[in-house]
């Protein structure tokens, strides 16, 4: 079997979908402290995309900071599922879940209103796995300063890319 | 558990073994699949979201 994986006619493919993957949402890197953390952002630098060719949809998103440790910002959240899962199959908890289709699909929490009626706690393994600025915990911002994270460093995916350059060698 | 599958990514050859996808046989290959949803979580429910990583 042969996997086509880095050609040209795929990285369009997916220039396009990280692009409106950044139009879809509210994704103002500048500010977010999630920058030089976020998958999001290093996937656009990895594949050179510095502006979408997409017109911006600038939704109308909620912040749920209702938790006294965590909060939701909706404006950053790409859909992925993660905290879903991690919570589910992690955490046992079932925390979060998607409520709508198409442009009005969001997460879910698991209560009557807000991120604070749940039993979501700050040390839930899905705390950790949002790759974007959407699910974060709160003091803790800025801990590490911009320019000395993790893809500050190296590009997304290199650490993957690693295991072969020494299998090679 | 001896059994690998064996398939071509770029031009690299990686052994994979049964239950596997693709991706988490090409990360341990050292073949980088771009892709979020499908990672960090656990193996058995990781799936697509945006599709990026086809």
């Amino acid at each position: 079997m042969v996997v086509e994986n880095d050609s040209e006619r795929l990285l369009a493919y997916r220039r396009g979908i990280i692009e409106m993957l950044f139009v879809e949402g509210n994704h103002f890197c500048m500010f977010c402290e999630k920058s030089g953390e976020c998958e999001l952002q290093a996937l656009a630098y990895r594949f050179g995309i510095t502006a979408p060719k997409y017109p911006y949809l600038f939704p109308r998103r909620e912040v749920d900071a209702s938790h006294p440790d965590i909060f939701i910002d909706h404006n950053r959240c790409i859909l992925c599922a993660r905290c879903v899962r991690a919570s589910r199959d992690l955490d046992g908890k079932h925390v979060f879940g998607f409520v709508g289709r198409g442009p009005e699909k969001k997460i879910a929490v698991n209560a009557e209103a807000d991120l604070a009626g749940t039993n979501a706690d700050a040390a839930d393994r899905a705390m950790e796995i949002c790759p974007v600025g959407a699910l974060m915990r709160k003091r803790v911002g800025y801990a590490v300063p911009i320019g000395q994270r993790t893809y500050d460093h190296e590009p997304i995916g290199s650490d993957i890319e690693a295991k072969r350059a020494s299998a090679d060698t | 558990m001896s059994e690998t599958i064996t398939f071509t990514i770029d031009g690299v050859e990686v052994q994979g073994r049964p239950g596997q996808t693709i991706i988490q046989a090409a990360d341990e290959a050292g073949v980088y699949i771009p892709g979020s949803a499908i990672r960090r979580t656990s193996s058995r429910t990781g799936r697509a979201g945006c599709a990026r990583c086809w």
